[in-house]
């Protein structure tokens, strides 16, 4: 089939829409009338949440860690799960920021690229919120358990925290896009929401791939 | 311009371009209820984004931006899809007694653009529509020398797609 033939099956087939198409002129006045501004996205939403919930965690991690100044293994460890908290807030605010960024009526690559940074910046929050887990096996340390504790008491416990320490370090550095070949990681990524970064990502590339 | 001068004036716009969103529509989603889905949200995104169009581009590079725009991001929806920004079970677009236009080469072509990538496909459609290079570089955001050697391969395939057919 040549090239005309197939451009005026398609004319005829707009023809034809033009005709048969009919709008829903009752919802779509009441569309209207639902003011823009009211409309916030579900991914914005989880955002704002994200930074309300994390600042309440961080100011009743701040309360613990100021009620226990005495001990400086709780005061080290929730407060570097603090710090954490603090670094994963500040993301949000920044995807809020690049949210705002994003025009729709954009060229297609220019907003999609925009949109696919935001995807990949949430992936690595997730990515670096793993590494507090060892944290979490520390807070409870003292310094009478550090004294007393007994040879086997803290070879247990180091073997836990090390086991912990390695397991989020590799999660760190494996659960990454460029891993995305590996069946565990395809899985682990799709399975956590990972499914909109690696379509992202994809369409990242097929863009970038355009550009050469 | 008063807000229901605007109203009736989106309403024209949408009923001279409806083609636009349903065809787009169409070519990015298979499913039935996903298609009339997207044509809610596109309408939607439009009518959000119509006070910003300032008449600098023409009216159906905007559409078009807009449109596909949505189409490409509504995979972020897909698992929300019980959270539809309007609730309303009504299609905002249908078709009258006259059914969805058919036929054998026109199906053949709606799976060939189907199963095209993403950019590949808002490209094809933007050709079929005829846009010239510039309006098409616009809309997607890349050089007319990008758009003219992509097209050319996308041309070259749908041939050889209807010639295995047609032969």
């Amino acid at each position: 089939m040549e090239e005309s033939t197939i451009k005026q099956l398609w004319y005829d087939y707009d023809l034809k829409l033009e005709k048969s198409l009919q709008l829903n002129y009752k919802i779509i006045r009441e569309m209207q009338t639902q003011k823009a501004e009211s409309h916030i996205s579900s991914f914005r939403r989880n955002q704002v949440f994200g930074v309300v919930g994390g600042i309440i965690w961080i100011l009743i991690l701040v309360f613990l860690v100021l009620n226990a100044l005495h001990n400086i293994y709780f005061v080290i460890s929730v407060g570097l799960i603090a710090l954490f908290n603090i670094f994963a807030v500040a993301t949000y605010i920044r995807h809020l920021a690049m949210l705002d960024q994003v025009n729709i009526t954009d060229s297609i690559t220019v907003a999609q690229q925009k949109l696919a940074a935001i995807q990949t910046s949430l992936n690595n929050v997730g990515r670096i919120l793993v590494l507090q887990a060892p944290l979490y096996c520390t807070f409870w340390y003292n310094q009478q358990l550090v004294d007393h504790g007994g040879a086997a008491f803290w070879l247990i416990n180091l073997s836990i925290v090390a086991f912990f320490v390695a397991v989020s370090v590799y999660l760190f550095k494996t659960l990454t896009y460029k891993n995305i070949h590996r069946k565990w990681v395809r899985g682990f990524i799709e399975s956590f929401g990972g499914k909109k970064l690696i379509k992202a990502m994809e369409f990242l590339n097929e863009i970038e791939e355009y550009q050469k | 311009m008063g807000s229901h001068q605007q109203e009736e004036l989106f309403l024209t716009v949408i009923e001279q371009h409806k083609g636009i969103i349903y065809k787009i529509a169409k070519s990015f989603k298979k499913d039935e209820d996903d298609k009339n889905d997207l044509v809610q949200e596109i309408i939607f995104q439009l009518w959000r984004a119509f006070p910003s169009f300032d008449e600098r581009s023409k009216l159906s590079t905007w559409m078009y931006r807009v449109a596909l725009n949505v189409a490409i991001s509504s995979y972020r929806k897909e698992q929300n899809k019980n959270e539809l920004i309007i609730p309303w079970s009504e299609n905002l677009m249908d078709f009258t007694a006259d059914e969805e236009p058919d036929g054998a080469n026109l199906n053949l072509l709606q799976q060939f653009i189907n199963e095209l990538k993403e950019l590949d496909r808002a490209l094809m459609l933007l050709y079929l529509d005829e846009k010239s290079g510039k309006e098409m570089a616009e809309i997607l955001g890349l050089s007319e020398a990008n758009i003219r050697t992509k097209t050319n391969r996308i041309k070259e395939q749908l041939k050889q797609r209807f010639s295995k057919i047609n032969n």
